[in-house]
């Protein structure tokens, strides 16, 4: 320490709130030099929680927010989607109306792998109907 | 009830993230409004602190970058190094701000916000909040090890830094 004017106690003590020491140049050199006073330094206010002042009515207007946050978010979901719906529609027109047409009316050169093929289209169609439509039927 | 109990933990940790400012009460509401959301999914063998200090790391962070930009955007009108010295002693300001604790915990704040945002948490972490390793890496979802080396560094730089703005305030007095 190259300062004789501040001693290591006079900084901690400063440092623990024990003292009124001022900020001098001497006692910023003297932190500056001392490795254990500037270790004690940082430390203590590491770990000094920054003064805080909760406004009153905080809890209440962010529970508030929150409600607010939770009506728009259920009045969003609400709102039909139209596009959803022609589009579930018309999935469902068409692989029921090609099942319809396969059940009705077998081709006689039909043979089982072609057959089979169109139903598993039909089963597509119809699989992803219901899954464009999934949030229509939540 | 949630609010209540975690808000004084929620408003000093942001505000050591983030150095203040006149927005941490929206700050502090964006994220009750996050845990809120997230509520749902919320798995109950988990701490809902750890939860909430996760979320207030993530609003400190995009407040952090949110700022940065900001501050990209505008034209320098002074010199970043004069604003933490303004800060500082100076003969108009009052003889308690002229303490010696006062102006060291005003040195190391300003010196703090220039570390990396993981040695920050860290640090706010495990000294401010008192959270073990295993907390911090939980929240931070780290190893237990990078935590470790984060509170060293983190400690180490803010040290070096400190001293720097020390030294720089003696040769200018």
């Amino acid at each position: 320490m190259r300062d004789k004017q501040v001693s290591c106690e006079d900084v901690r003590s400063a440092l623990r709130g024990e003292s009124r020491s001022q900020w001098t140049p001497e006692a910023m050199d003297h932190l500056a030099q001392c490795e254990r006073c500037l270790e004690m330094a940082v430390e203590s206010v590491l770990q000094r929680a920054p003064e805080i002042q909760v406004p009153a009515e905080f809890a209440r207007q962010t529970a508030a927010m929150a409600a607010a946050s939770n009506a728009n978010i259920a009045r969003a979901r609400s709102v039909p989607s139209y596009g959803r719906f022609v589009a579930v529609a018309l999935l469902l027109t068409l692989s029921i109306g090609l099942g319809a047409l396969v059940a009705m009316y077998p081709l006689p050169t039909t043979n089982g792998p072609l057959l089979m093929a169109e139903w598993i289209g039909i089963l597509e169609l119809g699989s992803l109907a219901l899954w464009v439509g999934r949030p229509c039927f939540e | 009830m949630i609010v209540r109990e975690h808000q004084s933990m929620v408003f000093r940790t942001l505000l050591r993230m983030t150095g203040g400012g006149e927005q941490i009460k929206d700050l502090a509401q964006e994220v009750f409004l996050r845990l809120y959301r997230a509520l749902p999914h919320f798995r109950r063998d988990a701490k809902i602190s750890t939860y909430l200090y996760r979320i207030v790391l993530n609003v400190a962070r995009d407040e952090w970058k949110r700022r940065q930009k900001e501050r990209a955007n505008l034209i320098p009108m002074m010199d970043a190094e004069e604003s933490w010295e303004e800060r500082l002693a100076h003969p108009g300001r009052n003889p308690e701000q002229l303490l010696l604790v006062k102006q060291t915990q005003a040195v190391v704040e300003s010196a703090f916000m220039e570390l990396s945002e993981p040695e920050r948490a860290v640090l706010v972490l495990c000294c401010q909040e008192e959270c073990t390793y295993e907390e911090a890496a939980l929240i931070l979802n780290l190893p237990i090890g990078t935590v470790r080396t984060h509170l060293h560094r983190g400690r180490q730089r803010l040290k070096e830094k400190v001293r720097e703005r020390l030294n720089r305030c003696v040769i200018n007095k």
